[in-house]
Order: C-alpha cells, then sequence, then structure tokens
C-alpha cells in the first residue's frame, strides 16, 4: 500500500461523517445532536450533504411522508453506510416501518428523550470498526 | 404529502426572494388540541413534549391553569424553582440561538465558545435534574424536586462563569467587527409589521415592541425579581442577537437574585379535583414568545386549547424573509431559533 492510500485509510479510519435529519416539531433531540456532537470529539462531523455522510442519524417522529423522504436521502448516500435513530420518537416509528425496519438493527437505536449525546457517541464508537473496514476498502 | 414540520413557501428570482409565505403549521396544527382529554397528570409531561426546547414553560403554564382551576395554592418555595428553571432555560435556549447564529454567520470560534457555555449550564441541569433538555420539574401543586445548598451554589458558580463570557461575546456584537458586519440589515421586521403578525418574545422586544409579560402580566414572582426588559429598535439579526444577548445577563442576574431569596418549606401540596367546571386561561413569557393555555375542567375530563409561540413566529420569518437574498435563508431561521441543522421547518423555493 502507498503512503497516500495509508494516509487515506488512516483518515477515514478516523472520521465518522453524520448527516442529522430532524423529522419532529419537538426539538429537544436534534438541540442536543447539534449541540452535543459539535463540541464533542472532532472525528463525528456533521454534514449537510448526503454524498458524504456515512452515517444517517434520524430524531423526531417519521412519519409516511418522512420515511419517503429518508429512503430517497439514504439511498443517495454512499456504500457502506448505517442509520441510528436518536431518541424514543425516532426509534418507535421507524421501527414500525416496514421500509426501515429491515434496514435499522436493535443496536442503532438510542434511546431516550431526549436521546443523550453519550449514548449516541457510544452508539457510533461501537460502528469504529466498521468504519475503518470502509477506510481500508476506499485505500485498497 | 405534508410533513410533519412547519413549511414556508418562497418564491425567489435571481436568488433573491419575492415573496414569502407560511405553507402549512405541520403538526402544531393538531397539536393545538394535543392535551384534550388526557389525564391531568399526563396532560402536563405530555405537554412538556409540545416543544422540548421550552418544555418547561409549557408544563409549568398547564400547572398554573390546573392549580387555579383547582384553587391550589403553591408553596412559596415551589413558586421560586419554577421561576429558577424558566430563567435557566431562556439562558439555555438563547445560548443555542446566538451560537446557531453566528455559526450561520461564519464564525465558528464564538460557535464553539458559545455552545460550550450552553453545555456547562445543561450538565448543571443535568446534575440537579437528571435531564439535560426536558427535565420535568413540574407536578400539579408544586416542583417534584427540591434544590439542596450545593446545588444552590453549583447554580450561582455556573450563572456568574456565563455571565462573565457573556460580557466577553458582546464585543463581536457591538462595534464594527465581523458578526456586525454580516448581521447588520438583513432579515429585518420593522415595528409596525412586527405589531401587526403579533411578534412575542425577543422577536418582538427587537423590532422595538417593549412587551415583556415578566414585568406586564407578572406570573409567579417576577414582580419581586429586579430585570431589564432589552429592547433594540434594528429588528434585524444583530438586533436579536443583542436582546439576546443581553437577556441571558439579565437572567444570570435574576437566577442570582432567586437563589438568595430562595424561601424555606415544602414545594408540592395534594390537591383534590372539585367536581365543579372551571375555565382558565394563561399565558406566560417562553424564551421563544408568549405561550397560551385555555383550560377547561370538568371534574377528570379536561380540555385543554395551547396558543403557541411559533404560530407568530413563523408569520414573522415570512416577513423577514422578504426581499431578502437565499444565502440569509439560514441566518435568518437561526436568528429565531428555527436553526436548518435542527430541522424545524421545511422551506420550499420556487423560481418566478
Amino acid at each position: 500500500m502507498s503512503l497516500i492510500k495509508k494516509i487515506a485509510s488512516s483518515a477515514a479510519s478516523g472520521s465518522v461523517w453524520i448527516l442529522h435529519c430532524g423529522c419532529g416539531v419537538c426539538g429537544a433531540c436534534p438541540e442536543e445532536i447539534v449541540g452535543g456532537l459539535s463540541i464533542s470529539e472532532s472525528r463525528f462531523v456533521l454534514v449537510s450533504d448526503r454524498c458524504h455522510a456515512d452515517v444517517l442519524l434520524v430524531s423526531g417522529h417519521v412519519s409516511k411522508a418522512e420515511a419517503a423522504r429518508l429512503k430517497k436521502i439514504y439511498d443517495g448516500m454512499p456504500s457502506p453506510k448505517f442509520i441510528v435513530a436518536a431518541g424514543d420518537c425516532a426509534c418507535s416509528s421507524l421501527r414500525a416501518d416496514c421500509s426501515f425496519s429491515s434496514l435499522v438493527p436493535a443496536e442503532n437505536f438510542v434511546r431516550g428523550c431526549p436521546a443523550r449525546t453519550g449514548d449516541i457517541i457510544s452508539c457510533l464508537k461501537k460502528k469504529y470498526s466498521f468504519q475503518k473496514s470502509k477506510g481500508e476498502d476506499h485505500a485498497g | 404529502m405534508p410533513g410533519n414540520r412547519p413549511c414556508i413557501r418562497l418564491r425567489a428570482s435571481g436568488g433573491r426572494i419575492e415573496k414569502a409565505s407560511v405553507a402549512s403549521y405541520g403538526m402544531y396544527g393538531t397539536l393545538v388540541n394535543g392535551l384534550r382529554g388526557l389525564d391531568y397528570g399526563l396532560a402536563l409531561k405530555a405537554a412538556e413534549k409540545i416543544d422540548g426546547r421550552i418544555s418547561h414553560s409549557h408544563s409549568m403554564l398547564f400547572a398554573l391553569c390546573a392549580e387555579e382551576a383547582f384553587s391550589v395554592r403553591v408553596p412559596e418555595r415551589a413558586v421560586y424553582i419554577r421561576m429558577l428553571f424558566a430563567e435557566l432555560e431562556r439562558i439555555h435556549n438563547h445560548l443555542f440561538n446566538m451560537a446557531e447564529t453566528v455559526r450561520e454567520a461564519g464564525d465558528l470560534r464564538l460557535f464553539l465558545s458559545m455552545m460550550r457555555c450552553q453545555r456547562l449550564l445543561l450538565s448543571c441541569l443535568e446534575k440537579i435534574t437528571g435531564g439535560t433538555i426536558i427535565y420535568s420539574v413540574n407536578v400539579i401543586g408544586g416542583v417534584g424536586l427540591d434544590i439542596s445548598s450545593g446545588q444552590k451554589n453549583e447554580i450561582a458558580r455556573t450563572a456568574d462563569i456565563i455571565a462573565s463570557r457573556a460580557e466577553n461575546f458582546r464585543k463581536y456584537f457591538y462595534g464594527e467587527g465581523f458578526i456586525s458586519g454580516a448581521c447588520r440589515g438583513v432579515g429585518v421586521l420593522e415595528p409596525a409589521s412586527a405589531l401587526r403578525l403579533s411578534a412575542s418574545g425577543f422577536i418582538g422586544r427587537a423590532s422595538g415592541l417593549g412587551t415583556d409579560l415578566r414585568k406586564k402580566e407578572p406570573v409567579l414572582a417576577y414582580d419581586r425579581i429586579k430585570f431589564e426588559a432589552a429592547v433594540c429598535d434594528g429588528g434585524d439579526v444583530l438586533s436579536r442577537l443583542k436582546v439576546c444577548l443581553a437577556e441571558v445577563k439579565e437572567s444570570c442576574s435574576a437566577v442570582k437574585q432567586i437563589l438568595a431569596a430562595l424561601p424555606s418549606g415544602a414545594v408540592s401540596v395534594k390537591y383534590n379535583i372539585p367536581s365543579a367546571s372551571a375555565e382558565v386561561l394563561n399565558r406566560c413569557e417562553s424564551p421563544l414568545g408568549v405561550e397560551e393555555y385555555s383550560l377547561s375542567c370538568r371534574g377528570r375530563s379536561n380540555s385543554c386549547r395551547i396558543t403557541p409561540s411559533v404560530f407568530s413566529s413563523l408569520g414573522c420569518v415570512a416577513a423577514m424573509l422578504e426581499k431578502e437574498s437565499e444565502e440569509d435563508i439560514g441566518l435568518i431561521l437561526s436568528s429565531v431559533g428555527m436553526s436548518r441543522r435542527l430541522g424545524l421547518v421545511d422551506i420550499e423555493i420556487y423560481e418566478s
């Protein structure tokens, strides 16, 4: 592996780019996510473009209309990718939605009202090995 | 298919917004009657979730209505604790709004500084209540937790730190700095428009309306606390930042006064639901504007109607967006507490 590929692999494995989609109107979970992740470890980066995102972080109640939008966003994200549901509203509504229930494994549900930043970060850290393998894939 | 969120529809031409209007109020339309028919205890918990950012104001207002309907006299200590959390909620809301606004304006360093300040307060609240943004303090008949002397000291220390940092933030908003340049003259809401659209809270005060319900119709013990209502007459994003900053400082001072005057005694009383019917209308100044609750009770069944401040705020945002550049949409939304990153409002843009 060349030096550039090694650097690229290291950089990609060390950072998780997150696209946050707030679907509800309460605002507590988004405030916790935006505020908490902004000042947490710098490797968790909130992005606004689905083309750059590794993780789709969903908060708020996902209605049918919102599920259709989320599906479009998720389909547009580059692989490998995963969805994390933050907060009780997102967890219960995503679990009930047929199009998403198979895409979101149980460990990606972060419960709480609102979901705490620490819990979201620990969930993302569990995915770290996944992200690391992604970096090697990209480099290799 | 309409989504959960309120929607503002814009007609733009050449990157400039020609017309803006509120297309739908989203889930807020149904939340107006969301508490109707619920048990009083459950309705109080549900009220907290109507707007998580101002959860304390919503639950406090429902509790005030229920207590008035049941003729319950709340202990003085509970009144002061409610007021304390209302002011702490105002501080963390304004800090968040200011942080998101300066981030949209392009100052990441100031954004991080304000956000750290906000997280400091949230971690203090988490230690006391167990929750960060939704802290479930209110119960009908008082409050569900008491504050120890150690917790009093911690809150006072946090208020001191925030007040001193707020003094440092002042230099960014006054004078000819980067933030002043980016925010001056953007998203202007004229005083006449503010009055016509029933602008309330810091949005109204930034447009020259000197109405602060905490002074005009004091609930709790606001008539015993000394504070100034911050008013600016510019009506633009910079004026809203200045009002928020001034309110953070005033709230820090109010927190210190409340802690000094905190009476001793019980924090809640038991209550009985009377069989006679009663109708109560109450409103209060939340960090985002004036919230209004109308409660009519008939024994155990209640009928509650909520008028959240977001109804007037959305109309004000539509007025602010007209004649502005498309690039400033994020800045204007953040300045009224509807940052795009929170996903609280949808923007639909049509090219004419």
